[in-house]
């Protein structure tokens, strides 16, 4: 077999070339072609992810009708105890204002979702890498998109935030990724700490003091703290708490609510 | 130009197998290991060349990748470019004819080193931050190694410009 000489005047030239482009990155010039290069690639890439959509949604299917019949039990249960809980705190949201007005209350308050605006966008690009997990959407700063914002899927489910934005399309790294930490807060115990990726094991819940009471099963929402991220976006729920005294904190694995699999449309966070 | 690649294959295939890894099948596989396409086809690629001209397509692909989803910018680029000249270097010191067997070996220590390779280089950007999962990269280099086992053949089949 015929030897490869690898010229020396490549590899030098191949690494300055890098080392220029590190050098342009670092002082921000790279947006351009950056934004070029997705601009070009993006309408075939937006082919192949609609399409893979549709391929995904039926080998899920597929995979998933056996636990069907069950879950559709469980969620017309879980269906029925919300409506419960939705009547009950409409309820408590009337007397609320009227105590409000009692009050003459001046502020405009937000409760919930009320004063969050979502802005619908498309995944562009995945990737694939199983280490650190991204994706590229079509909404970039002329569509209003900022760094930290807050991305979601549907029903307020956080799904990572904009860690880099172009003109046309950002990018966006998972709250699996570790690249992404969101602090966050136990909605029971009101226990806060930071949602943190990891390599290839989900997102932990970090940096929980002591003296904080973490329960397994309870429900960890975005606590507001940041800039760019609302109060109230959901991530998942809690599961094997580590605590030892020897630790200076705990921490807990989550089970995350978003389905990275099946996003179709992502939502961009905007609070007022 | 390098003549035992047939180029009108080779850039379109890598065209495609860029699209496939990045918006066809994350959807379809996510959460578990997903082919290395690009990766499977420079390799095979390198193991066909005669030229070092491979370097020039590890680097444009490490930068297109690196503008997509670089954690830290750089990071795919020196990763492709070091391990397009690591398997040419094995290739010269192993593969003195080509064997079936030797392409399988060589690929599967290809992907243990980019894989490390890899992961040392986010570890130095990402420094104290990172954790890894052990379970996890083993996982990761077996099925790696797996796709690499079945698909380096076929794709330098393809793209090789002698009909064996």
């Amino acid at each position: 077999m015929q030897k490869t000489v690898i010229g020396s005047k490549k590899l030098f030239l191949v690494f300055l070339a890098l080392g220029v482009l590190l050098l342009l990155s670092s002082w921000g010039v790279l947006q351009g072609p950056k934004n070029a290069v997705i601009s070009v690639l993006s309408p075939t890439q937006s082919g192949f992810v609609s399409s893979s959509n549709i391929f995904g949604d039926f080998f899920y299917t597929m995979q998933k009708i056996g636990e069907f019949k069950d879950e559709n039990k469980k969620l017309q249960e879980e269906n029925n105890s919300l409506t419960y809980e939705l009547s009950q705190m409409q309820e408590v949201q009337r007397e609320n204002g009227a105590l409000r007005e009692e009050l003459k209350f001046k502020e405009n308050l937000c409760t919930g979702t009320e004063c969050i605006d979502f802005k619908m966008g498309k995944i562009i690009a995945q990737s694939s890498d199983g280490y650190g997990q991204s994706i590229t959407i079509n909404l970039g700063s002329e569509d209003g998109a900022w760094m930290n914002q807050a991305v979601t899927s549907s029903g307020g489910v956080m799904i990572g935030k904009i860690v880099e934005v172009l003109s046309d399309y950002s990018k966006v790294a998972l709250i699996v990724s570790p690249e992404s930490s969101v602090n966050c807060l136990a909605q029971t115990t009101r226990a806060n700490g930071l949602v943190k990726g990891a390599y290839g094991m989900g997102a932990k819940l970090e940096m929980i003091d002591q003296s904080e009471e973490l329960v397994s099963g309870d429900i960890v929402i975005t606590s507001g703290r940041e800039e760019g991220i609302p109060k109230g976006l959901l991530l998942g729920k809690i599961q094997n708490i580590e605590a030892s005294p020897n630790m200076v904190f705990k921490t807990a694995e989550l089970e995350l609510f978003a389905d990275f699999g099946h996003i179709e449309e992502i939502f961009l966070v905007e609070s007022k | 130009m390098n003549d035992r690649i047939n180029y009108y294959i080779f850039l379109p295939l890598i065209f495609f197998a860029f699209l496939l890894e990045t918006a066809f099948l994350p959807s379809l596989i996510w959460g578990d290991i997903q082919p290395e396409l690009v990766l499977i086809a420079l390799i095979a690629s390198v193991f066909l060349s005669t030229s070092s001209d491979f370097l020039y397509t590890a680097f444009l692909l490490g930068i297109i990748f690196d503008f997509y989803f670089g954690a830290s910018f750089g990071v795919f680029t020196v990763s492709m470019v070091l391990t397009s000249v690591f398997a040419s270097l094995s290739k010269d010191r192993f593969m003195k004819e080509e064997s079936f067997g030797k392409i399988i070996g060589l690929s599967v220590s290809v992907m243990l080193f980019y894989n490390l390779l890899y992961l040392c280089l986010l570890a130095f950007a990402f420094g104290a931050e990172a954790s890894f999962d052990s379970a996890f990269i083993w996982k990761k280099i077996f099925f790696d190694s797996l796709y690499a086992i079945i698909l380096i053949f076929p794709v330098m089949r393809l793209i090789s410009n002698k009909k064996q």
